[in-house]
C-alpha cells in the first residue's frame, strides 16, 4: 500500500517535470532582449525634440571637454581610424545592435550622444536604446555630413558680428582645430589615441575566476 | 475524467506555469520579443529603397509623415497621410499592420523615418522601407584633409 502510493506520487512528479521541461523548452530566445518601453511612451521620447543635438551643440561640448556626455561613434573601425569626432569611442552599428547595451552604456549619469555618417544608424542606436530602457540615448543630427558642414565649412560672411554669432564662429573655429589636430596625427600616435578611448568590457561582479 | 481528478495537482500546476510563460512571452510592452533580430534588416541598408523602385512594388502602402515632397504628388492612391505622433493610434496601426505589400515611410527628414522604421520593426512589422533620395547609404560626403586648416573638399 505505501509503496503504491510513493509510486503515484513518483509518477506525478515525473510528469510534472517533463511538463515543465516542455514548457521551458517553448521559451522565447533573447527574452532579456526585447523593447521594455511602452510603445506609446517610447513614440513621446523619440518624437522629443531635445533626443537631437545640432553639430553646434556638439562641438560646444567638445570645446567645454564636458565629462556628462560621451559620443558614440557608429561607423565601421576603419571609418573611425580615418577619422572621428575627438573624445568619441567606436561601436560599430551592428556590434552595438547585436551586443548587451550594458556593456557599453554604464553611466546613468552621462549621455550618450550617437552619430554616423548620416542619420540612419544613429537615430536607429537611438530609438533601440531607449526601447530598451536607457533613457540617456541622443543623436547628433545629420552626423558627421552635417558636422562638415556646418562646423569644419564655418565662415563668417558680413562686416559687423554680433556677440552671439561670434561665440558660435570661435566654438566652432576651436571644435575644428582640435578635430583637424587628432585626425592628422600619424596612426601610430592615432591608434595609441583611440585604443585609450576604447571601451573596456564591463567586468561581472562575482562568478568563478 | 478519472485520469483527469486522478493528476489533477499536476495539471493545476502545469496550467498556472503555462499561463505565466504565455503571459510572459506576450507582454513585452506592445513590442516582439529578440530586438537585435528585428533590426536586422537596418544593418546594411536592405530597408532602404528609392523613388525608382516604388514602381516595381505590389501591393505597396506609402506612409508620409511630415508633409514630405519627396514623391512630388505621386502614387496618392496608395498614400495615407499619418504624423509620427499618431502613427500607433489604433486605426493607423491596422492599416499599416494589415498591408499585405510593402510599407515605405516617406519624410522630409531622415532621422524622422529611421525613428519610426525601428519603432514599427520593433512592433513585429515586417517588409517596413524607408523611402530615401540618397541612394548612398551613411556615406561620408566631405573629404578631410589632414595637415590642413583649408576647408574640406566635397567627393
Amino acid at each position: 500500500m505505501h509503496y503504491e502510493k510513493a509510486m503515484e506520487m513518483r509518477k506525478k512528479i515525473t510528469i510534472l517535470l517533463l511538463l515543465s521541461g516542455l514548457v521551458l523548452a517553448l521559451l522565447p530566445l533573447s527574452a532579456n532582449r526585447s523593447f521594455i518601453v511602452k510603445p506609446g511612451k517610447l513614440l513621446s521620447e523619440i518624437l522629443n525634440p531635445e533626443v537631437s543635438l545640432t553639430a553646434d551643440q556638439v562641438a560646444k561640448l567638445i570645446v567645454n571637454e564636458d565629462s556628462t556626455t560621451r559620443l558614440i561613434d557608429l561607423r565601421s573601425p576603419e571609418d573611425f581610424r580615418k577619422l572621428n569626432i575627438p573624445g568619441s569611442v567606436n561601436i560599430p552599428y551592428n556590434d552595438f545592435i547585436s551586443s548587451d547595451l550594458y556593456i557599453y552604456m554604464t553611466d546613468k549619469n552621462v549621455k550618450y550622444i550617437f552619430y554616423s555618417n548620416s542619420d540612419f544608424y544613429s537615430n536607429y542606436a537611438m530609438v533601440f536604446a531607449k526601447g530598451l530602457g536607457y533613457k540617456n540615448s541622443y543623436v547628433m543630427k545629420g552626423g558627421l555630413n552635417e558636422w562638415f558642414n556646418t562646423v569644419m565649412e564655418s565662415k563668417f560672411i558680413g562686416q559687423r558680428i554680433s556677440a552671439r554669432e561670434n561665440a558660435l564662429y570661435e566654438t566652432r573655429t576651436k571644435a575644428a582645430r582640435l578635430f583637424t589636430q587628432i585626425n592628422s596625427m600619424p596612426d601610430s600616435l592615432k591608434a595609441k589615441f583611440i585604443a585609450s578611448n576604447k571601451f573596456s568590457a564591463r567586468k561581472l561582479d562575482g562568478g568563478c575566476e | 475524467m478519472n485520469t483527469l481528478k486522478k493528476y489533477g495537482f499536476v495539471s493545476a500546476i502545469f496550467l498556472i506555469l503555462l499561463l505565466a510563460v504565455i503571459y510572459k512571452s506576450f507582454s513585452h510592452s506592445g513590442f516582439r520579443y529578440d530586438a537585435p533580430k528585428l533590426a536586422a534588416p537596418s544593418f546594411q541598408g536592405s530597408n532602404i529603397i528609392t523613388a525608382e523602385q516604388i514602381p516595381g512594388l505590389q501591393n505597396a502602402l506609402i506612409i508620409e509623415m511630415n508633409n514630405s515632397d519627396a514623391l512630388k504628388g505621386r502614387y496618392n492612391e496608395i498614400t495615407l497621410k499619418i504624423n509620427p505622433d499618431s502613427i500607433l493610434e489604433r486605426n493607423n496601426f491596422r492599416k499599416i499592420e494589415k498591408c499585405k505589400g510593402p510599407v515605405i515611410l516617406v519624410s522630409s527628414e531622415n532621422s524622422i523615418a529611421a525613428r519610426m522604421w525601428m519603432l514599427l520593426s520593433q512592433k513585429g512589422l515586417k517588409n517596413i522601407f524607408i523611402l530615401s533620395e540618397d541612394k548612398d547609404f551613411e556615406v561620408l560626403k566631405k573629404k578631410f584633409r589632414p595637415d590642413s586648416l583649408s576647408m574640406p573638399e566635397h567627393i
